[in-house]
């Protein structure tokens, strides 16, 4: 699973995720995209589960790329604990995901194969997903 | 290639105009170039996207009809909305005999690699080139030519054929090459655990020998 190997500092407030992505919003490596089209935390987990659907679709065919890193930690605080005593301890990472993230892109299949992929792909993730094409290919 | 495109004067304008501007169907540009200050121009998104669909893998030189005046430009930049991926707005740039511009042309690949065939896969890594150039040496795209390509075989900036154009990319950057794809780990024991749980599946709550000898 993702997770960064060194962190300047373990824990982060939680940030907004308002707005749209501008930026890693266009296919730039592969021929097919998956955006989202809502915003979510991602986790690790569901970042691979999601890649191991589309890996899995392609049959080795093709490559894969993902445009996200799970660079955000999450804490959690012990169960049945009182309140205060100070923040609780990283449980796992996760990757801001706004509308307009190409999360992952393959290339080296067919539409109709990204597609399927894609669909699988998008069933793993906490948002809701869209296909797109790189400029001059046809969806 | 040679595009035509009718564009209108407008105003600056509010944020509020421009978005109404955008759901009559119109999309907002400006027009810029040779030292003059940008004009903004208005011009119709299905008359554009008709022909900007021509233009894929091409460079395409815009005749913009501005009035009675007639500019030849080039697309300098393009907003595009990351969701609707709706062109929401572009930057034209007007084109003068004699001064050199800057423009990313279209690499196209042709041929299936004789290396795919023997298990290899293809890793493009340009799919635009950055040249330097007088508008009138300004080839229409780069065709580079793949069929020949084995395993561990690479093309570089150097072999494309620019004619008159220049490019400040290092000549020893990689445009393509061919490689044995890298298949992880991970992977291969995730399939070989489908397999098994589909024979499991098919042969009630026996395991098969094949699964045996894979634990082993």
């Amino acid at each position: 699973m993702l997770a960064p190997k060194k962190v300047k500092y373990r824990k982060k407030q939680r940030g907004r995720r308002t707005g749209l992505c501008y930026r890693g919003s266009n296919v730039d490596f592969g021929d097919y995209g998956l955006i989202a089209t809502t915003n979510a935390w991602l986790t690790s987990r569901q970042i691979e589960a999601a890649r191991v659907a589309i890996t899995r679709t392609m049959k080795r065919q093709g490559k894969v790329w993902i445009r996200i890193f799970p660079d955000h930690p999450v804490t959690q605080k012990p169960a049945e604990t009182r309140m205060g005593k100070g923040k609780g301890a990283p449980e796992y990472w996760v990757a801001v995901v706004r509308p307009g993230r190409i999360m992952f892109e393959v290339d080296g299949v067919d539409a109709d194969v990204a597609k399927e992929a894609f669909r699988l792909a998008g069933h793993k993730l906490p948002v809701k997903t869209k296909m797109v094409a790189r400029e001059g290919v046809e969806v | 290639m040679k595009l035509e495109l009718n564009a209108v004067k407008r105003e600056l304008g509010k944020k509020s105009e421009r978005k109404t501007m955008r759901q009559d169907g119109f999309i907002p540009a400006v027009l810029y170039g040779g030292g003059s200050d940008g004009l903004p121009v208005t011009i119709n998104e299905r008359e554009f996207v008709q022909n900007y669909r021509k233009s894929f893998g091409h460079v395409a030189f815009w005749d913009l009809k501005i009035g009675d005046e007639t500019v030849t430009a080039v697309i300098k930049d393009k907003q595009v909305h990351p969701v609707s991926r709706k062109i929401v707005h572009i930057d034209f740039m007007e084109l003068h005999k004699g001064k050199s511009i800057v423009l990313d042309i279209p690499v196209n690949y042709n041929g299936t690699p004789v290396g795919t065939k023997t298990g290899g896969a293809v890793d493009y890594l340009l799919r635009s080139l950055t040249v330097h150039s007088l508008p009138k040496d300004v080839k229409d795209s780069i065709d580079v030519d793949i069929s020949e390509l084995d395993i561990g075989d690479t093309i570089s900036v150097g072999d494309l054929e620019l004619g008159e154009m220049e490019t400040r990319i290092p000549l020893d950057v990689t445009v393509v090459h061919v490689y044995i794809p890298r298949i992880k780990a991970e992977d291969t024991e995730e399939e070989a655990e489908e397999e098994i749980e589909g024979e499991g599946e098919g042969e009630g709550e026996g395991v098969s020998e094949k699964a045996k000898d894979s634990e082993k």
